[in-house]
């Protein structure tokens, strides 16, 4: 029988760079006995310094129920895979290189016991790959997380090929007693949920731009104002139910026919690609960047998210649905 | 010439029409509203503008069932069904009706300005105008023409848009709705997904607005590249344009809503389920949130350039 109570639930995590680090501090939040393994010589003396920082953030930031002491409590650094042994879930938080996870997998499947999940943050490997380096792959799957992992809302949930639904459905209730929205990826495909929508997005986008219709500033004024103005409260489904299916369905049956296929990557990404251009890093991407825009960017984005995470807070389905009863009862 | 002090002639029968005679009396334009439903427009109005803002004149605005003999105003803006034939009959009734100096806006999906404008008389003066519900909480603002459609008044909607109306508007001179083509990108993914079972409708709901959500207020797709480094974005393409959706219909899920009645939220259900006062409750956040999400895009004036 599976455990929910999160107290009564100690989770590995292995591979305590940033996300591992951020990923830690969620779990303690929740609750969570947290066995933090670095497998990299000096990686849990660096993962301790930054998981006090995270856990004085997230304090500040009302993410911390428990307080920084009670939380640290719950936190054990350990250096060996043995000690992970009691772990009824083990998150892998290493490097994106197969044979290095490979490793891991082995390890930590050797110590705990069969039916302990073993999941992925991975965002580039796919889980179906992956998972074929797992002992006993049934229970493995991915489970990607956005940064700060306490203080964001999503968690995506990825089946691999041979995945059981059991563990899928389990990940996506501790997910919710983590304080997440988890979605789930049912059946192997490529790229998560939101890749593969915005990459559509992308696509249909660079072909407009690519025959003139269009620029890539104006591109992205159509986004920002449009869905940017509603997408944080409501997803694409919900927001059509608020304008009306009837308009929709038949701006669709105009639309899809002529839609972009193109399987190509187009010119203007390849360039990018090929100068490894990373946008305001390098000062080369698809818009131009002088000397200072960099910091300029940095900081407003830095100031953005903060903002944010503090308005979509006040937006979550609970706030929401907290919301509908008030109006329903007119109080 | 004093622009806003000019009337604007609204048509439309929804709620998308009347949040854009909020935003014009919010701007101070005089309204006067041709719409088959006086009742809505009215609670509409009364609660968005005249209940907001004690300043605005409520004889400002006139709610028509009626479309006058002599239109006076020159500019008008519509919003109808995603319907060829209704779009096509508007015009050609207002054109009997209005100056020769007059413009005519309408809202434009899937149609084309050159399909909409086919038997039109006076086809330069004809424009897509696309807005965001709710209008007048909204920054979005989208014209579309043609190298039919003369060049001044293209420059007046530009210049009021901009100046009056303070929107961080586009043009686009192909004569179709960019906007639209995206979003359909978007949703045939989605329905790609849901319809083959990769994911339910609330899933990819969530992913929307707990990843997209984070950042599309404050950049749009192409900025958010630059700032996450943007040739990763390429590498990606590389394998992920062969996999997705191209499906050239629209499937069977929406197709089979709309066949049961399932229209959305005015029709108590649609991909989701409203039970007695959801709807209302609804609309309610979604403006109380846009006039907060709007609060936010504006503090950082920095993303408004392009």
């Amino acid at each position: 029988m599976r455990e929910y109570h999160t107290e009564k639930i100690t989770i590995g995590v292995v591979g305590l760079g940033l996300m591992g680090s951020s990923i830690v501090v969620s779990l303690l939040a929740s609750g969570h006995q947290v066995l933090a393994l670095g497998p990299l010589p000096g990686e849990n003396e660096t993962a301790a310094g930054h998981i006090s920082d995270l856990l004085r953030h997230a304090e500040r930031s009302g993410f911390l129920p428990r307080g920084i002491e009670r939380s640290l409590s719950l936190l054990q650094l350990v250096r060996r895979y043995e000690d992970l042994r009691d772990c009824k879930v083990v998150l892998e938080c290493v490097v994106e290189d197969k044979a290095i996870k490979e490793t891991v997998y082995r390890k930590i499947a050797a110590v705990v016991s069969e039916q302990a999940v073993i999941a992925s943050n991975t965002s580039a490997i796919p889980i179906s790959e992956l998972q074929q380096l797992v002992p006993r792959p049934e229970r493995f799957l991915g489970v990607h997380w956005a940064e700060p992992a306490y203080a964001t809302r999503f968690l995506e949930i990825t089946c691999g090929r041979q995945t059981a639904p059991e563990t899928a459905d389990y990940m996506t209730e501790l997910g919710e007693r983590w304080g997440k929205e988890p979605t789930l990826l049912r059946k192997d495909i490529r790229g998560f949920i939101t890749n593969r929508l915005m990459y559509a997005v992308y696509r249909e986008a660079l072909t407009l731009i690519e025959a003139g219709h269009t620029t890539i500033g104006d591109a992205d004024k159509a986004f920002k104002y449009d869905v940017g103005s509603w997408i944080t409260l409501m997803g694409i489904f919900r927001r059509m139910d608020l304008m009306g299916l009837k308009d929709y369905a038949e701006s669709f049956r105009v639309l899809f026919p002529d839609l972009s296929n193109t399987h190509e990557v187009p010119a203007v990404m390849q360039r990018l690609v090929e100068l490894r251009g990373r946008g305001i890093h390098n000062q080369t991407g698809l818009y131009t960047y002088s000397d200072q825009d960099l910091k300029v960017w940095e900081e407003a984005f830095a100031q953005f998210n903060a903002d944010i995470y503090r308005l979509a807070a006040r937006y979550t389905e609970e706030e929401l649905n907290t919301k509908n009863e008030r109006s329903l009862t007119g109080l | 010439m004093n622009n806003h002090t000019h009337s604007i002639l609204i048509i439309g029968n929804d709620k998308q029409a009347f949040s854009i005679a909020a935003d014009m009396l919010l701007n101070g334009h005089p309204v006067e509203i041709k719409t088959d439903d006086t009742e809505a427009a009215h609670a509409y109005l009364r609660q968005h503008v005249f209940e907001k803002a004690n300043d605005i004149n409520p004889e400002k605005l006139t709610v028509m069932t009626y479309l006058p003999q002599q239109i006076r105003q020159t500019m008008l803006i519509a919003v109808t069904a995603e319907d060829l034939r209704t779009k096509k009959s508007l015009i050609k009734q207002l054109e009997s009706r209005i100056s020769p100096d007059s413009m005519i806006a309408l809202n434009l999906e899937g149609l084309s300005l050159q399909q909409v404008t086919e038997e039109a008389r006076y086809p330069d003066r004809v424009l897509g105008l696309n807005f965001t519900y709710p209008a007048h909480t909204t920054l979005f603002m989208e014209i579309v023409v043609s190298e039919v459609v003369k060049g001044e008044y293209t420059e007046r909607l530009q210049l009021i848009g901009k100046r009056l109306w303070k929107k961080d508007l586009y043009v686009v001179c192909s004569g179709f709705s960019i906007r639209a083509r995206m979003f359909a990108a978007m949703v045939r993914e989605a329905l790609y997904l849901v319809e083959n079972g990769y994911a339910s409708v609330e899933s990819v709901d969530r992913s929307c607005r707990n990843d997209a959500g984070y950042y599309l207020p404050f950049a749009g797709n192409f900025r958010y590249m630059d700032l996450m480094g943007t040739y990763s974005y390429g590498v990606v393409m590389e394998t992920l344009n062969t996999d997705l959706a191209d499906q050239q219909d629209v499937g069977s899920l929406l197709p089979g809503l709309l066949k049961d009645g399932k229209t959305g939220m005015s029709n108590g259900a649609g991909f989701y389920p409203y039970a007695n006062g959801e709807t209302e409750a609804w609309e309610r956040i979604v403006h109380e949130f846009s006039t907060e999400i709007r609060k936010l895009m504006e503090k950082f004036p920095i993303t408004f350039e392009s």
